[in-house]
């Protein structure tokens, strides 16, 4: 991956996966690269959920 | 009319005034009755207008230093209590009242102002649900606009630290109590949008006195949260109480904890559904590779040497059977040919003069015409014997009737 996907953009790739390997019309090879992209993609979700912990920034409005 | 006291009309009406305006019970009076005529005059600002019962009527003005004090909008029909002073305009020696306040009866001036500005919004579409922005799944920054001290933050601090700790909150502190309240809540909301630029922002108040929620029925403040990119959830009545600013934003919430529930997932629901979709993918290649398993499986269970066998049988027997076919179209149009020559060459032999003659061993003509019976010639004419070897030219000398067999 190029650019580290925010949470929101790596769950949308992963929905886009799994309609692509729902479709059925793809080679074998193709669905293992998919799966292997979507594993990927998933652990980065957990990896952002796990490490997660709530920040608070104070900003004045004057 | 010498000896009487003669009064200008100035003088009567300015006793007439002073007369009342020194009579202590004719100020700070309170008036009850019915709102008829009004005229807010555009250019000064003053209010004229009229109250009456079903026995009397009075003209009243109330000066603009006063009027623009009026929370809400006072209307033909309405019924209130004005506190105000009698007195005399004395150009048209009219007695009137000079109201400094007025006040709806039966309903708070507040809540009056509170229905009217809320009409006014709705009618202008601010309300309107196809306005309301959608708010984020998963916002990574929530604004927060609220007292930097109060419960409502906590409440919001905890239930997003249990939901959705992946988020950070920007907080703009504002007080919750006095004069400036309204002002402080624009400016945080315009701050929030402008600068900040969060995912969703969180407008939220604790439980409080009433005077604390009118500051969020603010006209100013409600046409800035309209105007907002940014989608805002209100947290400011309570369950029963609504506010303006509940009405306006893209969300109302309950309470500041309901508020940071709408604005986050559940981070745990969402840990189990990408668990579950790691288990789906896996089951989906196992099952796909299970299929082309049992393809290949298929294949395999044909011995390798019959295979190839009846693989090479099928074709030898095709490339027989075309062979075959091959030889007896080409024999045919050998055969075809010599058969057609064959005959081609008897035809052409048999129409040659010369055997024919041979066949028939003379050939007479009668002038250069073959005759083929004794009766196309007669006697005297002259006829060519014609005999392969030679010709003998003739006379008929005599012709007999009837035939004979040869």
């Amino acid at each position: 991956m190029k650019k580290e996907l925010n949470f929101e953009e790596a769950l949308e790739k992963l929905a886009e996966i799994n309609e692509k390997l729902e479709s059925e019309e793809i080679s074998l090879d193709e669905s293992v690269k998919l799966f292997k992209e979507g594993l990927e993609l998933s652990r980065l979700c957990q990896k952002k959920l796990d490490e997660a912990k709530l920040e608070i920034q104070k900003i004045e409005i004057d | 009319m010498a000896g009487f006291n003669i009064l200008t009309v100035t003088q009567i009406t300015s006793y007439l005034k002073s007369y009342i305006d020194e009579n202590k019970k004719l100020s700070g009076i309170y008036i009850k009755g019915e709102i008829t005529d009004f005229k807010a005059n555009f250019y000064s600002g003053h209010f004229y207008f009229s109250l009456k019962d079903a026995g009397a009527e009075i003209n009243c003005v109330m000066f603009r230093s006063y009027a623009e004090r009026i929370r809400f909008m006072p209307e033909n029909g309405m019924s209130v209590i004005v506190r105000c002073d009698l007195s005399v305009y004395q150009k048209a020696c009219s007695c009137q009242l000079y109201v400094y306040d007025i006040q709806p009866e039966g309903i708070g001036s507040k809540h009056l102002a509170f229905e009217q500005l809320k009409a006014k919004l709705e009618s202008e579409g601010l309300f309107d649900a196809q306005n309301k922005k959608a708010l984020p799944k998963y916002p990574e920054k929530i604004g927060v606009v609220t007292s930097g001290s109060g419960a409502a933050l906590q409440d919001i601090i905890n239930v997003l630290t249990r939901r959705w700790p992946v988020a950070e909150i920007m907080l703009t502190p504002v007080s919750v109590q006095g004069e400036d309240v309204p002002a402080q809540l624009l400016r945080a909301i315009q701050k929030q949008d402008n600068e900040i630029r969060p995912d969703v922002i969180i407008i939220g108040r604790g439980g409080g006195s009433s005077e604390d929620l009118s500051a969020f029925n603010d006209e100013a403040l409600a046409r800035a949260i309209f105007a907002c990119e940014t989608p805002i959830i209100s947290a400011v009545g309570h369950e029963t109480d609504f506010s303006i600013c509940d009405f306006v934003a893209d969300m109302r919430a309950p309470t500041p904890s309901a508020a940071a529930e709408l604005a986050s997932p559940d981070i745990n629901a969402l840990r189990q559904n990408i668990d579950g979709n790691m288990e789906w993918m896996r089951d989906f290649i196992r099952r796909k590779c299970d299929k082309y398993a049992e393809i290949l499986d298929k294949f395999a269970s044909v011995k390798s040497e019959s295979f190839t066998d009846s693989f090479i049988n099928k074709r030898q027997q095709k490339l027989d059977s075309a062979k075959e076919k091959l030889d007896y179209i080409g024999k045919n149009i050998v055969l075809n040919k010599e058969i057609r020559f064959s005959v081609a060459l008897a035809k052409l032999d048999s129409n040659n003069p010369a055997k024919i003659l041979k066949r028939s061993i003379c050939r007479v003509e009668l002038y250069g015409k073959p005759i083929k019976s004794a009766a196309e010639a007669k006697s005297g004419d002259k006829i060519d014997i014609i005999f392969s070897d030679g010709v003998l030219r003739a006379t008929v000398d005599e012709k007999t009737e009837g035939g004979f067999d040869f």
